[in-house]
C-alpha cells in the first residue's frame, strides 16, 4: 500500500524533458536517433545550468529587493553575452509577431472575441515589461542594437536546410516535427505554457517565478542545447584533422564551418550517415568549455584576471 | 498573302473544301509518286487559300465520320482520330455541299466496322497546378469594421440584448453573436464595430448590417458610415510537400521560420501585402489581404517559387 503511493509520486510526479531534448538533438543536426544516454548527459546539465541561474537570479533579485524572479534578473546574468542578447532580442520579437498572428487566425476559426487591429483594443501593450526594453535598458552602449548580423542563428539555419537537402519526405516531416519541440509545455499557440518547465528547474517551489522569467528560461535552456551540439561538430571536424594537412579539417564530414560546407561531403552516405552523439564527445565540449587554453582566459593571454570563464553554456 | 484570285465568303455553317480532298482522295488509289505529288499539292492549296483549310478543321469537329473519312489523308489529326483501315470507296454525288452533307443519314454515310468514337482518344480537361491551387482557396474569415456615428452605452447594450458578452475587465468592449449569418461583433463605446467571423464579404456586410440595426433598435441614433472590409483569412492547397528550410535560405528578407515558436514559416509579400503562412504540408493561410483579388494574386506569385523547393 505504502509503496504504491511512494512508486505514483516518484514515477508520476518526476518530470523530464528527454524526449524533447532528443528530437532537438535531431533538430540540430544529431542522429533521428540520439544515443539515450547522451540526451539524458544533455538533460543533466541543462537541469543544471538551469539551476544554477535561478540561483544567480534570485541572488541579484535579492539585491535588488525584490521577492519575486522576474525577467530582468535572468536578462541581467546575460548582460555579458551581446550574441546572445541579441538573440533573444529577435526571439522576442519573433514571438511577439507569430503570437499576434495566431490570435487572428484562431479568430477566424472559432469566431472568438479578441481586438484585432483596432486602436481601441490594446490588451498586449499594458503587457510586463517586455524583454526588448529590458535588453535596450541593459544595453547602454547599443552594442546589441549594432549588431546586424546573427552569425549562429545563420549557421544553425544553413546545417538545417543542407540536412534537409536530401531527405526522403517521410525522414524531413520527421524531422520538421523534431525541430518544432521546445522547453514550453505541449499545447498549440499562445496556450503554451511553462508548467512542465517549472515544474522540472523549481519542482520545490523554492523561488517565486513570473512567467517572463520563464520564457527567458525557456529560451536559455534551449540555446544551451543548441550550443552543445554545434560544440559536438567542432569537436569531430577538430578531431578530423592530419598533422601536416592544414586543409584536412575542410574535408568535410562536419558542418559547422561554414567553409566545410561548400563541399558537403558528409551527405554522401545519407543523412543517417551522421553518426549519434556519444557520451564522450559531449564531455569533451564541458571540459574544453571549462579549461579555456586560449582566448581572453587562457594561460597565455595578457589579461588573465579580467574575468573568469562564464559559467553558463548558453551565456 | 492569299494568291488565290477570288476570296470566298465564308458560309455561316462550315462546309468542307471538297475541292482539295477530291485529289487527296484519289491518291489513296495510286502510287507512291502520286501521293508525294497529292501531298505538294495539298501543301500547295494550304498555302493558296490557308483561311478556307482552316474552316475545313473547324467544320470537321462537327460533321459526321463520312467527312472525316474523306478527311482521312490530309487530315492534320485534330480530332486524335487514327486512319482507319477501311478507305470509302469514292463517292459519285460527294459534292453536295451545306447542311446535308454534314448529317449521319446523308447517302454517302457508310457504316464502319469500327466505331469511330472508339479511335477517338478522350481527353479530360486536367487542371494544371497552379489553377488547382487556385480553385483550393477558401475564405475562412472576413473582418470588416463600421462606424455608427454615435456613443454607445455599452452596459445598455449588454443588458437588452441577447448573445452577448460584456466583461470590462477582460476586454471593454461587447461582444455580440447573431448567428444568420453566423458572425461576432466587437462594439466599442465610440461607436465603432468589428464584425468578424463572416465567411465572406458579402456575410459580413448583412452582419455588420444587422448588427448596426439591433443597436437602432435600442434606441441609439446608429448610422451605417464607412464599412470596410478590413481583413480576409483564405486558406489553400498545394497538394505537394515544400522544403522550408531552403525556402527561408534563399528569401531571407522576407521570410521567417522559427520552428521552435511555430511550425510554419511566415513569408510577408510586399506587392500585394499579404503574410503567408506556409506550412511543410503544403497547405497556406492567408491573412492581412483586403480583396479576394490579392489573395489569389498573392497564390500566383508564391506558386512558382513554391513548386522550386518542392519537396519529394
Amino acid at each position: 500500500m505504502v509503496s504504491y503511493f511512494t512508486l505514483d509520486g516518484a514515477g508520476e510526479g518526476a518530470v523530464n524533458f528527454q524526449k524533447e531534448i532528443s528530437n532537438m538533438m535531431h533538430g540540430f543536426g544529431d542522429n533521428p536517433n540520439p544515443n539515450a544516454a547522451t540526451v539524458v548527459l544533455v538533460e543533466s546539465i541543462v537541469l543544471q545550468q538551469l539551476r544554477n541561474m535561478l540561483q544567480d537570479a534570485w541572488h541579484w533579485a535579492q539585491m535588488r529587493g525584490v521577492k519575486v524572479i522576474t525577467n530582468y534578473e535572468v536578462i541581467f546574468l546575460m548582460r555579458k553575452n551581446k550574441m546572445k542578447l541579441k538573440r533573444l532580442f529577435d526571439y522576442q520579437k519573433k514571438l511577439d509577431s507569430i503570437e499576434k498572428k495566431q490570435f487572428v487566425i484562431n479568430n477566424a476559426e472559432e469566431g472568438v472575441m479578441s481586438g484585432v487591429l483596432e486602436e481601441e483594443s490594446d490588451p498586449p501593450s499594458k503587457k510586463r515589461r517586455n524583454h526588448t526594453d529590458i535588453i535596450k535598458d541593459l544595453d547602454e552602449q547599443d552594442e546589441v542594437l549594432h549588431i546586424k548580423f546573427d552569425v549562429i542563428d545563420y549557421l544553425r539555419k544553413v546545417r538545417a536546410a543542407k540536412i534537409s537537402e536530401i531527405m526522403s519526405f517521410e525522414k524531413y516531416e520527421a524531422y520538421h516535427k523534431a525541430r518544432c519541440s521546445s522547453f514550453r509545455s505541449t499545447g498549440s499557440g499562445i496556450n503554451k505554457n511553462f508548467a512542465k518547465l517549472e515544474k522540472w528547474i523549481n519542482s520545490g517551489k523554492e523561488y517565486k517565478l513570473m512567467q517572463s522569467a520563464l520564457e527567458v528560461l525557456s529560451f536559455l535552456a534551449y540555446e544551451t542545447v543548441a550550443d552543445l551540439v554545434d560544440a559536438v561538430f567542432l569537436i569531430r571536424q577538430d578531431a578530423k584533422k592530419k598533422s601536416g594537412d592544414p586543409f584536412s579539417k575542410f574535408e568535410g564530414g562536419s558542418f559547422c564551418n561554414p567553409a566545410s560546407l561548400s563541399n558537403a561531403v558528409y551527405i554522401k552516405s545519407g543523412f543517417e550517415g551522421v553518426s549519434a552523439i556519444t557520451v564522450a564527445e559531449i564531455r569533451e565540449v564541458i571540459r574544453r568549455f571549462y579549461t579555456p587554453t586560449v582566448g581572453m582566459n587562457g594561460l597565455f593571454s595578457r589579461n588573465i584576471s579580467s574575468d573568469i570563464s562564464s559559467k553558463y553554456i548558453a551565456i | 498573302m492569299l494568291s488565290s484570285p477570288i476570296r470566298r465568303t465564308t458560309p455561316s455553317v462550315p462546309v468542307p473544301d471538297w475541292s482539295c480532298f477530291a485529289k487527296a482522295k484519289d491518291s489513296t488509289s495510286t502510287s507512291h509518286e502520286e501521293i508525294a505529288r497529292s501531298a505538294a499539292n495539298n501543301i500547295q492549296t494550304v498555302n493558296t487559300n490557308g483561311n478556307q483549310v482552316c474552316n475545313n478543321d473547324k467544320g470537321s469537329l462537327q460533321t459526321n465520320a463520312s467527312v472525316s473519312k474523306q478527311e482521312n489523308y490530309g487530315s492534320n489529326g485534330l480530332m486524335g482520330l487514327h486512319s482507319s483501315p477501311h478507305v470509302a470507296p469514292p463517292t459519285p454525288h460527294s459534292r453536295i455541299s451545306g447542311e446535308i452533307a454534314l448529317t449521319p443519314t446523308h447517302s454517302s454515310y457508310t457504316p464502319q466496322s469500327i466505331n469511330p468514337h472508339s479511335t477517338m482518344t478522350v481527353l479530360t480537361p486536367i487542371p494544371s497546378g497552379p489553377s488547382q491551387a487556385k480553385n483550393s482557396i477558401k475564405l475562412q474569415n472576413c473582418v470588416s469594421t463600421v462606424n455608427l456615428g454615435c456613443e454607445l452605452k455599452l452596459l445598455d447594450i449588454y443588458c437588452r440584448t441577447r448573445y452577448s458578452e460584456y466583461n470590462p475587465a477582460r476586454f471593454h468592449g461587447v461582444v455580440m453573436k447573431i448567428l444568420e449569418p453566423r458572425a461576432t461583433a466587437l462594439v466599442f463605446r465610440s461607436g465603432k464595430i468589428v464584425c468578424t467571423g463572416a465567411r465572406n464579404e458579402h456575410d459580413s456586410y448583412i452582419a455588420a448590417r444587422k448588427f448596426a440595426r439591433i443597436i437602432q433598435k435600442l434606441g441609439f441614433q446608429a448610422k451605417f458610415l464607412d464599412f470596410k472590409i478590413q481583413n480576409f483569412i483564405a486558406t489553400a492547397d498545394l497538394r505537394f510537400p515544400v522544403r522550408l528550410e531552403a525556402l527561408q535560405q534563399a528569401h531571407g528578407q522576407f521570410t521567417s521560420y522559427e520552428p521552435e515558436i511555430f511550425p510554419g514559416l511566415v513569408y510577408r509579400m510586399v506587392r500585394p501585402r499579404v503574410v503567408l503562412l506556409i506550412f511543410v504540408n503544403g497547405k497556406i493561410v492567408f491573412t492581412g489581404g483586403k480583396s479576394r483579388n490579392e489573395i489569389s494574386e498573392a497564390l500566383e506569385i508564391i506558386y512558382p517559387i513554391l513548386r522550386s523547393y518542392r519537396k519529394n
